[in-house]
């Protein structure tokens, strides 16, 4: 069973790491995907500020576009456009007169829904996570990782429908607990870190990513793991700039990605976590 | 909380549901008259303290109809989308999608955003979205600098994220054609949806 997978904007420029790791990751574990051909940008956390219609439109005609290519089912990795398309089906759903207009305009009628999922709905699965388990090529169990999934997985809950407790989640620490890699309780698992305002607020910013790496360092972790290009981004530089003023802040933001492909083996050199710029490698070999 | 108003007399009629409320109901399907007070939403919500207006004085407000006070906040530009407010909220109201609702009219309207450069951040999002069918990050920072004049501040993150390579320095086209037909369509229904 293939998955048409959405590599979208962001995976292509800031999160090609994230990409990259997750390609390798399928592959081990066997999960067959094909990049969606026709698609365009989904309108991510930009275009709903100006018209709900168009937010609404560009994810569906996305979708159209997957079951054009065959397919009933799509990975969608970033947590922006997982998002977006999941809002997008709820309300086109919940609304006949909205579902008319836009079938119309994007020439498309779905018979029935595409199934819009998260690498960590997939990996999480029972078969799966027993899989990880049986393919552990790397001991990490040195590391304390805190999981982090932001906002925009989980909320709202009614129309995402992330499989998984919107308030605690769990998925990802099941599936780096079944690698070996030892995760820590902590309460800002699904605070916002502020993303989008990152250019123009960065003082927001600031103060939100700020609360969330020392709550994940006052409970024991020593790296961070996320499911977002924009959370990694966001929470990897901003300690570059609280440094830059002075504070001492070194908690590398790896994807869970990164972490499980290195646990199954694939060495950092096909990695691309020279891209962060908190320096990970380090806390990465055991002494 | 920077206080946004005088304490105005206003002329309520108990029972009323306001204009303005009435018409968010009926173009956004959120009913501000659920709300009972609660707070749970401005208790979740992680921009508070830089908002003019918490998520649970804005529904208030829009209950009442107090429509410029509103779109005169700078709260809806802040609101990040996180959905705490909306996922938290035992009313169901949909604060999130108030907040879209107020920008969406706000930006119509033509009101002088209280956030000048997030709003400008999202229209030149939307510039590049449009023209280029897919985000282009580095095009984005540069438009938003000329547009706020603050290139020293943009410029310190792209720098920082083009050493990485985190940031594209050419644009991609990605069925740009298909995208521009998608907004010209949409602006079109709209349109039609208004006058009706
Ligand atoms: S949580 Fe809902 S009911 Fe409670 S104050 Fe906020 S909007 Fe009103
Ligand atoms: S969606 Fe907006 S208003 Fe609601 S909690 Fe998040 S930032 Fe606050």
């Amino acid at each position: 069973m293939k998955y048409a997978l959405f590599n979208s904007c962001s995976l292509r420029a800031s999160g090609k790491d994230y990409y990259q790791s997750l390609l390798r990751l399928f592959e081990i574990v066997g999960i067959e995907t094909e990049e969606l051909k026709n698609w365009i940008c989904c309108g991510s956390t930009i275009a709903h500020n100006a018209s709900v219609m168009l937010a609404d439109t560009l994810p569906l005609k996305n979708l159209a576009e997957v079951q054009k290519q065959g397919s009933d089912q799509i990975i969608v990795p970033c947590t922006a456009c997982y998002n977006r398309f999941k809002v997008a089906q709820y309300e086109d759903e919940g609304d006949s007169r909205l579902k008319r207009e836009i079938e119309k305009i994007i020439d498309h009628k779905f018979e029935k829904p595409v199934s819009v999922l998260h690498p960590l709905e997939i990996l999480s699965t029972d078969e799966n996570l027993s899989k990880l388990k049986s393919k552990v090529r790397r001991d990490l169990s040195h590391l304390t990782v805190a999981s982090y999934y932001g906002c925009l997985l989980v909320r709202p809950h009614k129309e995402t429908g992330f499989r998984d407790d919107p308030e605690y989640p769990m998925s990802m620490d099941r599936i780096l607990n079944a690698v070996g890699i030892k995760t820590t309780d902590w309460s800002h698992k699904v605070d916002c870190c502020g993303g989008s305002l990152s250019l123009t607020r960065p003082d927001v910013v600031l103060k939100l990513t700020t609360k969330i790496i020392d709550d994940a360092c006052a409970c024991g972790a020593t790296a961070i793991s996320v499911p977002c290009s924009f959370c990694q981004l966001n929470l990897d530089v901003r300690q570059d700039d609280l440094n830059r003023l002075g504070g001492n802040y070194h908690v590398p933001i790896f994807y869970f990605s990164e972490l499980l492909s290195l646990a199954l083996g694939v060495p950092e050199s096909e990695l691309m976590l020279n891209k962060h710029f908190v320096e990970g490698e380090k806390l990465l070999v055991k002494v | 909380m920077t206080q946004t108003a005088d304490p105005r007399e206003f002329n309520l009629i108990p029972g009323h549901i306001s204009e303005f409320a009435s018409s968010i109901k009926a173009l956004h399907g959120v009913d501000a008259n659920m709300c009972f007070q609660c707070r749970k939403c401005s208790s979740g919500c992680p921009l508070t303290e830089f908002m003019d207006m918490t998520p649970v004085q804005v529904i208030h407000a829009v209950r009442l109809g107090l429509k410029d006070e509103v779109l005169n906040t700078n709260t809806y530009w802040l609101c990040v989308a996180c959905g705490t407010c909306t996922a938290r909220c035992p009313q169901e109201t949909g604060l999130l999608k108030v907040m879209d609702a107020l920008a969406n009219i706000a930006i119509r309207e033509g009101i002088q955003p209280k956030e000048p450069d997030i709003a400008a951040f999202y229209k030149s999002g939307l510039f590049i979205i449009k023209n280029f069918g897919m985000m282009y990050e580095t095009g984005v920072a540069g438009l938003l600098s000329l547009k706020t004049g603050n290139l020293g501040r943009d410029a310190a993150l792209g720098i920082r994220m083009l050493k990485k390579g985190k940031l594209e320095v050419f644009p991609h086209f990605q069925n740009s054609r298909e995208m521009k037909r998608l907004f010209k369509k949409v602006a079109k229904k709209e349109r039609e949806l208004a006058q009706s």
